[in-house]
């Protein structure tokens, strides 16, 4: 940084234009000879902004693999942990009251947990706190105390800033929210979507919407996923449902195929995992990319999603599924490129995640990535498809918007 | 207007009865330009608004690497405002595609030349071009190699270096 500028060593020559259909080779010899010295003052005059712009570019494998290039190019620490995920633990307090605190458990394979204590103790007085989702390095939860009342409250929280923010009360007894939440109003017969209520972080304040995806449309209980400023749903009629932030944009989106969800089994094969990508957000276009046997993740056939094992999430920069294998406690990663099977922690305090739903991946990555998008309100679709895939618990999702 | 009519680097080309500006490398070449291409950098947008004598003077930027930057811009002013889901609209889009790519058609040593530019500049579309085409250089290649390419010097210890790839050797390995 700061080499100054002047020392270009062809400043002013002119060369020959672009050949419209070559390549890079049609340069003149005299240019390719000073390549390798000018590229090396090249990087040294990008400032740290530039690089970050840069390397915000590249998926988490690049990135990971450059945090070796040298201290220039190695992003400070806050920026490094990638991800992980919270999860509840249970316990007893002094008085036999059973207590749930947060904790975290990191992907990335370092020791070290990226905030001082992710039992969030900066939250004051409450006996539960559960996560509930995240997005950007915040973390919704659901806390409640007894002390000095009875009370129940979403928060939003930076767990490693020791931030947090206790939203108002909604008009209903359900949630949703610079970040939205959502709550989803269904009639009590049938669970038919009735409306929504936004809560926006700007105006403070919760706005009702009415339905706008037509009638009798029922989400299935997993919740949303957050991309391309709006909410997503999957629904049980095998569509997908999206809807702004401001209430304003309805759409319906088809799955291929019924019965065939983003990753799941199909309905007679349940030892094998279908890894399906909407490549194309606008068109709406899937495609196949992955099947996975269970006899590649556990070495056994007869397996059954949600009796034996539960999805939790898909990375979403590279193309690595998080699942928990219910009869061992093990929390276990695979890569789909590689084909490798890891496992991340195997813990007694995993036995309660029968279902997917308790965890949430953290992601401090996406936080950085944000930072430097906001720079550049672009959205990369194809970088954020697989946040598509994320089950999460509750008709709840929390955004951060991108400006 | 004021400040327009002061800028010496403003004239009207005959003909064409657009507004030009000049611009001035940093190497004292002097390019006119249209004033809705200019416009594509913010930095220069400000200038004229400034006003001033005998063409604004970018003296970052030299003439090689503005060039391009004027070529991207003389391209991408020229673009209509887009008629969404006509047919002559998505022919626009698909051949400015294609001028982008060809335009990135160049050396590392230029593509970082023209993102610094870019950034000074503040031609946003050209920034988010040239940081996408280089991370799509660089993306499939090692540490040592992203040394190599940008003649970085290695300035972890050993110790450090080992530590960093143990970390690395995360769920990715």
């Amino acid at each position: 940084r700061g080499r100054g500028n002047g020392e270009r060593q062809n400043g002013g020559r002119r060369l020959p234009k672009f050949d419209s259909v070559g390549g890079a080779a049609v340069r003149s010899p005299s240019v390719l000879v000073q390549k390798r010295a000018s590229a090396a003052t090249a990087a040294a005059d990008l400032t740290d902004d530039l690089i970050v712009d840069i390397l915000s570019r590249l998926p988490v494998k690049s990135i990971c693999r450059f945090k070796c290039v040298s201290r220039h190019w190695h992003p400070t620490p806050s920026t490094t942990q990638l991800s992980g995920f919270f999860y509840p633990r249970y316990l007893l307090d002094h008085e036999d009251e059973i207590t749930a605190i947060p904790d975290f458990v990191g992907i990335s394979g370092a020791e070290e947990v990226p905030f001082p204590d992710p039992s969030l103790p900066f939250l004051p007085g409450y006996r539960w706190i559960r996560s509930k989702d995240s997005c950007g390095g915040l973390l919704l939860c659901g806390c409640w105390k007894v002390n000095p009342r009875d009370e129940f409250n979403y928060v939003v929280c930076n767990p490693a800033a020791d931030k947090w923010v206790v939203l108002p009360e909604p008009p209903d007894d359900a949630i949703f929210s610079h970040f939205h939440v959502f709550q989803l109003l269904e009639e009590d017969q049938y669970g038919y979507i009735t409306g929504l209520d936004i809560y926006s972080s700007e105006t403070g304040a919760w706005s009702h919407k009415e339905n706008g995806w037509g009638d009798e449309v029922v989400p299935v209980e997993s919740g949303g996923v957050f991309m391309n400023g709006m909410l997503h749903l999957l629904s049980h009629e095998s569509t997908i449902l999206a809807v702004d932030t401001e209430g304003k944009t309805w759409s319906i989106i088809p799955l291929l195929e019924r019965r065939l969800c983003y990753m799941n089994t199909r309905k007679h094969i349940t030892n094998k995992i279908s890894v399906w990508i909407l490549e194309d957000y606008s068109a709406g276009q899937w495609i196949f990319k992955y099947n996975i046997s269970t006899s590649q993740l556990f070495g056994e056939v007869d397996l059954m999603m949600e009796r034996d094992y539960s999805l939790i999430t898909i990375h979403p920069e590279a193309n690595v599924v998080f699942f928990v294998s219910n009869s061992e406690d093990l929390l276990m990663s695979y890569d789909m490129d590689r084909g490798k099977v890891r496992v991340i922690c195997c813990s007694q305090s995993l036995f309660i995640t029968h279902f997917f739903h308790i965890f949430h991946m953290f992601h401090f990555f996406m936080d950085w990535l944000i930072k430097t998008r906001s720079i550049m309100p672009k959205v990369k679709v194809k970088n954020w498809y697989p946040k598509m895939i994320w089950m999460l618990s509750h008709v709840l999702g929390l955004q951060l918007l991108l400006n | 207007m004021a400040a327009a009519d002061s800028c010496d680097g403003i004239s009207t080309s005959g003909g064409g009865w657009e507004k030009t500006v000049t611009l001035v490398s940093s190497d004292d070449a002097r390019f006119e330009v249209r004033e809705a291409a200019a416009s594509l950098s913010q930095t220069v947008r400000r200038m004229i608004r400034a006003g001033g004598d005998g063409g604004i003077p970018l003296p970052k930027v030299d003439a090689r690497t503005l060039s391009t930057v004027l070529e991207y811009c003389n391209k991408h002013a020229a673009v209509p405002a887009p008629a969404p889901e006509s047919s002559s609209a998505e022919a626009a889009a698909v051949d400015l595609e294609w001028f982008d790519k060809e335009l990135m058609h160049v050396d590392l040593a230029t593509l970082c030349s023209l993102i610094r530019a870019a950034d000074y500049l503040e031609v946003a579309g050209l920034l988010d071009l040239t940081c996408k085409t280089v991370a799509d250089m660089i993306k499939s290649k090692t540490a040592e190699e992203i040394r190599q390419m940008f003649g970085i010097q290695n300035d972890f210890t050993p110790e450090e270096e080992e530590q960093l790839s143990r970390e690395n050797a995360g769920v990715f390995e």
